[in-house]
């Protein structure tokens, strides 16, 4: 009998720290109070009750036995009792409410500003009925710039250095190729733009770098003139700075435009004409866009009659564009990828 | 190129402040770079394009200058006393290959004393970037700048046999030029030689050989017409550029070299030279005159304003064109031989445009539409896969396609490599987005971003069957922190499942059925830790835990998890979108918790409960993982609710247990589960 007594008494023992580790509140606590301490129902007092049954030498015993256990649960609980009282003043503490606490923060991800920028520009383009083409960054001789009127051995190839994979096929140095697909495989009319990333074997710095991202234009069609070329660029950029921006329009030289132009834009920069400024040299003006009309021979290559279609082609540098427009100092921000930086342009 | 105002004003004399030349030059095409003031003079770095050679020296840029502000050209002087002997009696020229050099012409000066150039000579030379050497070459130089031509002098005593033979070397020639160096030619290479040896890369730099030095008293002065194309291949090949070369290769004016050995002579001649008679001048083929037909009607075509007839006819005049009237509205124009760009109507009409002025044309819009609308299936798909990652807390990076070879030697396949890379570090395609994604990890958190979440979309480069593919693919990589700690939430860090269910997520946004993930094993990563990600039964990525031997070579030391997908893939699939009718009677959820087989891959329960095709079983999710405790260590316990709905009657207890207890028996059936 004693023997069972002390059995169930280390069996309380025992099961009462997993039982305290189960209360949550001064009621759970009361609840496993009672059922172990409780005159009519604890598990104890009901143990205490058998004594009587024990036979005259066992009763003192078992009577210490019990009271100590007693004891020792009371003093379990309370030491459980006086930690609940103690969590309940903390949560009081932390539900105590100020509103100036900084706010739950949850970031969405940021797009990289090239893509932002090209996107801004798609948009214009495509609100103007403008269709997006794109063609392969590993290119031929031939489409990169045979096609586009610059022969073998042409000087004007200096301007574009290029990397090559073998003699035949190149990283293309420009979206131009694309123009040349384009119109291979669609007759006029014809009105696209063509972004992409291009290759120049320039060395990276402030404002040179080996891989970067250029959009250009074409448009096809019948009676097409330079004052269309000046209009589409002049309400493009207007669109995508300000109405107010002042442009000129200047000749140039392209091997695939006759006549060919270089569009500035007043610098934004720069308060007095004349002073050192990064961003212009001091002249005023920044040249953000290359473009002319769409030289007869490579038409003629592309199996457009020029007696019938004419057209102009224009093509600017995404990462010019995004520096002029956000301020960016140097280009090597865009190929890092510092997060720091992305995250500027978030949404 | 460089010009000097001085030398400009004595060829035509204009009034306008230099500020007003500037701003006119460069709105007539000839944009100006730098502007250096000197003591004495002014200096003008002009950006002469490629097709106007005929720039490249200061009579050119006096032409274009006289031509806009109407101002007539000043005469060059060719003319000087000659003496009674004959050049042609003195040095015998023959041309062997005539299509590499067209037309060769000279002048002989006896008697010229070889010393320092006056001080006027030198500085005009200094200012414009040329070094001062001897009064000979100073002048020679100094009539390049003047004309354009590039003018060579030789010494006539060191003309073996008084013969000048201009003629492809024979390979293994040999030559030391005028910088010291000594070049073994090819036959490729045109060389001007005598009756012995060569005595100047023709076009390019000339020989030690037959320079001119203090010594020298008789000199042969060349002025020739070369093959562009032939002068920038040899140019190319020895990777060697000069002021002759540079015009050379662009194409000088055929008829220019007697013109321009005269003004020598008369140089030499003030000087003090001796300059016998005549000029040889050895001109084999005979150039044609070329000939263009200019339409009005083209003209006004391109331009959209009327240009009246009066204005093209004095314009292109002025320029050096001859017009004639052929027809009403239609021209036939002359081309000078100095003008070699203007081959075609539309050059003519650029030159007429030109000068009328771009900024008088008027702004329009084109009323141009194409043939068919265009939709941009593709990249609209493109954009909304970005917009998911944003939302879910990914940021896009954009990196080079060209990739250090080291970075991705755990990669199958052919790489494609540059021929001329900037650096061995950037001298291979990417075979695929890991190392470029890995670099950018690598780069945030050594700069102290302990949480990156990043994306890229574009190409990866493979040779496939000897032919080069690009594929588009997106990469998406993770490490660190998903979120800091703050005042209110503990920090948490980015696991395998955000990956998957950010993946997930992009999937099904897209319309995508039928995706499947199947565990796979790859070497880029960790045993055990990745899948394959399948639609249709085609494999179109990958996700998992990266391998430590990959995160190495990026110096990465925490947990690294990535995902790609092959868009090229996913892009071209047709998703249409498919209404999916809700119920509005209400559902019944039961649980159970279960014990199962730590190797059994919770995969088979999901596709075994869906096998079962139970109509009621709206949805089902495993809300309870864990193992220890009391649990069997072979055993893990799993907790699923199990939501039913009918689409046309509410249940009834009943009817739920009667299916709950049908799923459970047979899902006791078909996996080893142990009910709780």
């Amino acid at each position: 009998m004693l023997d069972e007594l002390k059995e169930k008494a280390s069996k309380i023992r025992t099961e009462l720290e997993n039982k305290l580790n189960t209360v949550k509140s001064e009621k759970d606590l009361s609840e496993l109070r009672d059922s172990l301490l409780s005159r009519k129902k604890g598990e104890i007092s009901l143990l205490l009750k058998k004594i009587p049954e024990l036979p005259e030498k066992e009763r003192a015993q078992a009577g210490k036995l019990l009271n100590e256990l007693r004891d020792f649960v009371e003093q379990e609980i309370k030491k459980t009792h006086q930690k609940i009282l103690e969590e309940i003043e903390a949560k009081k503490k932390i539900e105590y409410f100020d509103i100036t606490l900084p706010g739950r923060l949850f970031y969405t991800g940021s797009p990289h500003l090239i893509r932002l920028v090209e996107e801004e520009i798609e948009e214009i383009f495509l609100r103007m009925g403008y269709s997006i083409e794109e063609g392969p960054e590993i290119e031929s001789d031939w489409y990169n710039f045979e096609a586009l009127n610059i022969p073998k051995d042409h000087p004007a190839r200096d301007a574009q250095d290029t990397f090559y994979i073998d003699d035949e096929m190149l990283l293309r140095t420009h979206t131009s190729p694309v123009q040349i697909r384009v119109m291979k495989k669609r007759k006029p009319p014809i009105k696209s733009i063509m972004p992409g990333r291009v290759f120049r074997k320039d060395e990276a710095d402030a404002s040179h770098s080996p891989m970067f991202f250029q959009v250009e234009g074409l448009v096809i069609d019948r009676g097409i003139n330079f004052a269309h070329l000046k209009g589409t660029l002049d309400t493009f950029i207007k669109t995508l700075f300000s109405k107010n921006t002042e442009l000129r329009f200047r000749p140039s030289y392209f091997p695939f435009t006759e006549p060919s132009a270089e569009i500035d834009m007043r610098c934004p920069l720069c308060k007095n004409p004349g002073e050192e400024c990064r961003l212009c040299g001091g002249t005023g003006w920044i040249e953000i866009l290359g473009a002319g009309m769409v030289h007869p021979k490579v038409l003629d290559t592309c199996g457009i009659d020029w007696e019938l279609y004419t057209g102009f082609a224009f093509g600017l540098g995404v990462e010019r564009i995004a520096m002029i427009k956000y301020g960016i100092p140097d280009m090597r921000y865009f190929y890092e990828n510092d997060l720091r930086f992305i995250k500027q342009f978030g949404r | 190129m460089k010009i000097s105002l001085n030398w400009i004003k004595e060829l035509v004399n204009f009034n306008s402040p230099v500020e007003k030349l500037i701003e006119d030059l460069s709105m007539k095409g000839f944009p100006v770079e730098e502007v250096l003031k000197k003591e004495d003079d002014i200096i003008i770095d002009i950006e002469v394009t490629p097709n106007r050679p005929d720039c490249l020296g200061h009579i050119g840029i006096a032409r274009e200058i006289s031509a806009i502000y109407d101002i007539p050209l000043k005469k060059v002087r060719t003319n000087y006393r000659e003496t009674e002997e004959a050049v042609e009696n003195v040095v015998n020229i023959e041309i062997l290959n005539p299509d590499l050099c067209l037309r060769y012409s000279g002048i002989l000066i006896r008697d010229f004393k070889v010393t320092e150039s006056p001080l006027w000579l030198k500085k005009r030379l200094e200012y414009l970037g040329v070094r001062s050497i001897n009064v000979a070459v100073d002048l020679t130089n100094y009539v390049l700048l003047l004309t354009g031509h590039p003018i060579h002098a030789f010494d006539l005593e060191k003309i073996e046999e008084r013969k000048i033979l201009i003629r492809r070397a024979i390979s293994g020639e040999k030559l030391i030029t005028l910088d010291g160096v000594e070049r073994i030619l090819d036959d490729e290479t045109l060389v001007i030689a005598d009756g012995k040896k060569p005595l100047a890369i023709a076009g390019i730099i000339g020989g030690e050989n037959s320079g001119i030095s203090e010594t020298t008293k008789d000199i042969f002065i060349e002025s020739a017409y070369f093959n562009p194309i032939s002068i920038r291949r040899t140019s190319k090949k020895l990777n060697f550029i000069t002021e002759a070369s540079y015009r050379f290769e662009r194409g000088t004016d055929w008829e220019f070299p007697p013109i321009a050995a005269k003004i020598c002579g008369s140089l030499f001649w003030k000087f003090g030279g001796k300059i016998s008679k005549g000029v040889i001048d050895v001109y084999p083929g005979g150039i044609p005159e070329r000939k263009v037909i200019l339409r009005k009607e083209k003209l006004q075509e391109l331009t959209g304003i009327p240009i009246p007839d009066s204005f093209v006819k004095k314009t292109l005049t002025k320029l050096g064109f001859n017009l004639t009237k052929i027809d009403k509205g239609k021209w036939n124009v002359i081309v000078p031989s100095r003008r070699n760009d203007a081959t075609h109507e539309a050059d003519l009409i650029e030159e007429v445009i030109r000068y009328f002025g771009y900024e008088k044309i008027p702004i329009e819009l084109p009323a141009t539409i194409e043939s068919e609308i265009y939709i941009g299936e593709r990249r609209n798909k493109v954009k909304k896969i970005r917009e998911i990652l944003f939302e879910e807390g990914y940021d896009e990076v954009i990196n080079f396609s060209f990739i250090n070879p080291h970075n991705e030697d755990f990669l199958n396949g052919d790489p494609i490599f540059l021929k001329n890379p900037i650096s061995s570090k950037l001298s291979q395609m990417r075979r695929s987005l890991i190392p470029s994604l890995l670099e950018s990890i690598s780069l945030n958190m050594s700069r102290g971003i302990d949480g990156v979440k990043i994306f890229e979309i574009g190409n990866v480069y493979r040779k496939e069957n000897e032919k080069i593919v690009e594929k588009l693919f997106l990469g998406v990589a993770a490490s660190g922190y998903i979120q800091d700690k703050s005042w209110i939430e503990k920090e948490k860090f980015f696991d395998v499942f955000h990956l998957k269910g950010s993946i997930f997520h992009l999937l099904e946004n897209l319309g995508i059925k039928n995706i499947k993930f199947e565990k796979s094993s790859e070497n880029i990563y960790e045993q055990n830790s990745s899948l394959n990600i399948i639609i249709s039964n085609e494999k179109v990525g990958s996700l998992g835990i990266l391998n430590d031997s990959v995160l190495k070579k990026f110096q990465i030391e925490k947990k690294t998890f990535y995902s790609e997908l092959n868009l090229d893939k996913i892009l071209d699939e047709e998703h249409k979108f498919e209404f999916e009718p809700i119920s509005r009677f209400p559902s019944t959820t039961r649980d159970i918790s279960f014990l199962v087989d730590k190797k059994i891959p919770y995969s088979k329960i999901e596709e075994t409960i869906l096998s079962l095709e139970i109509n009621e079983l709206e949805r089902f999710y495993l809300w309870d993982v864990f193992s220890g405790g009391n649990i069997p260590p072979e055993k893990v316990s799993m907790t699923m609710s199990f939501v039913y709905r009918s689409a046309d009657r509410t249940l009834t207890d009943g009817e739920v247990n009667l299916l709950h207890m049908e799923l459970i028996k047979k899902l006791k059936e078909k996996i080893d589960i142990k009910l709780r």
